[in-house]
């Protein structure tokens, strides 16, 4: 399966196979994933899903997103 | 590469090799034995090899910095630098335990995070002053020590290791912004978290916790991401409840791979929606 790209998160069902994120389309940052969780999930971001975490990485990298990540220190 | 010796090391209270991203240096740290007055030294994002010196002799060390090499072997002993405040040997390849920081009582940062580090998570409840406390990504075992001591406290991350046990209390870390933990074995429930008033993030998923101890959150408190534990009914609902009555808008809240939600918690769930959160239950 290529990877889905939803612009309507409402009540979008995963299974536990499957790879997602979340992210902000303005500010081009990733809030959730990628991760392997399932359930139903609504949100007024973007959804993207995949066959694997490798599937998301690219895509984050191809379409120049943010994964923030808080707990790097530097000094 | 020619070895680095510097005359009258006594006197130079700070070294620093910066960095570029074409001129690496590589090699072993022999000894710092002969910098009895050094404070600071920085060796970031180079190629060293072998282990952290012995700075023991090293008493007023105030801030070591050496991530982002190669650096193998244990983290040495610590309890002669008394007036330590940094330790940031992230991002190598460290392995053994962590010291005993009980000496280090001015101890702000301790940054270990990104190596393979084994044992417990050793007491830090002498370590009034810390700020950061960062071990994600290592072997470590045991449990969580008790954090009630640790009133400065601001990010603590532990987060993929194998620990077991409980969540400690985090009511006394009021300065406390971001908690990660997930990705361990831990069990009982998610602590209480009305008293942290400045918590951004907690991160708890992929373990086994199976309750909720219940309170309020903050309205700052906006990524909350708790799926694939054993959550039950009540805490799964709560923890909705919690959210609704804080009132933010925009957050991320993921419950998924726990228990449904039902009644008032599927209506919850389509308040935070309606507020602009992003929500997954299962």
């Amino acid at each position: 399966m290529a990877i889905q790209k939803i612009t309507d998160v409402d009540n979008i069902e995963t299974t536990q196979e499957q790879w997602w994120i979340i992210y902000n389309d303005e500010t081009k940052t990733v809030l959730e994933g990628p991760l392997q969780c399932s359930g139903y999930t609504s949100s007024p971001h973007i959804m993207v899903i995949g066959n694997t975490e490798e599937e998301l990485l690219t895509y984050i990298e191809e379409n120049d997103l943010i994964i923030p990540n808080d707990d790097e220190d530097e000094l | 590469m020619p070895n680095i010796s510097l005359t009258n090391p006594s006197n130079i209270t700070e070294l620093r090799f910066n960095s570029i991203s074409t001129q690496k240096l590589g090699g072993v740290i022999q000894s710092l034995d002969a910098f009895t007055n050094l404070e600071e030294f920085f060796f970031i994002d180079h190629e060293l090899t072998g282990s952290i010196p012995d700075i023991s002799s090293n008493t007023v060390f105030r801030e070591l910095h050496c991530q982002r090499n190669q650096l193998t072997g244990n983290i040495p002993d610590l309890s002669s630098n008394t007036v330590l405040e940094k330790f940031n040997c992230f991002t190598n390849n460290l392995t053994g335990s962590i010291p005993d920081i009980s000496s280090n009582t001015v101890l702000e940062k301790f940054n270990c995070y990104e190596n393979q580090l084994t044992g417990n998570i050793p007491v830090i409840s002498s370590n009034t002053d810390l700020i950061f406390f960062l071990c994600y990504d290592n072997n470590l075992t045991g449990s969580i020590p008790d954090l009630s001591s640790n009133t400065a406290l601001e990010r603590f991350n532990c987060s993929v290791n194998s620990l077991t046990g409980n969540i400690p209390t985090i009511n006394s870390n009021t300065a406390l912004e971001r908690f990660k933990c997930h990705d361990n074995n831990l069990t009982g429930d998610i602590p209480d978290l009305s008293n942290n008033t400045n918590l951004i993030e907690f991160h708890c998923f992929n373990n086994n916790l199976t309750g909720y101890a219940g309170g309020s959150v903050s309205p700052t408190l906006l990524s909350f991401l708790a799926f694939n534990n054993n959550l039950s009914i009540s805490a799964v609902n709560s923890i909705l409840a919690a959210f609704v009555a804080a009132g933010a808008s925009g957050g991320t809240l993921n419950l998924g791979v726990n228990a449904l939600p039902i009644g008032q918690g599927i209506i919850d769930k389509a308040t935070l929606i309606s507020r602009g959160w992003s929500v997954t239950t299962a």
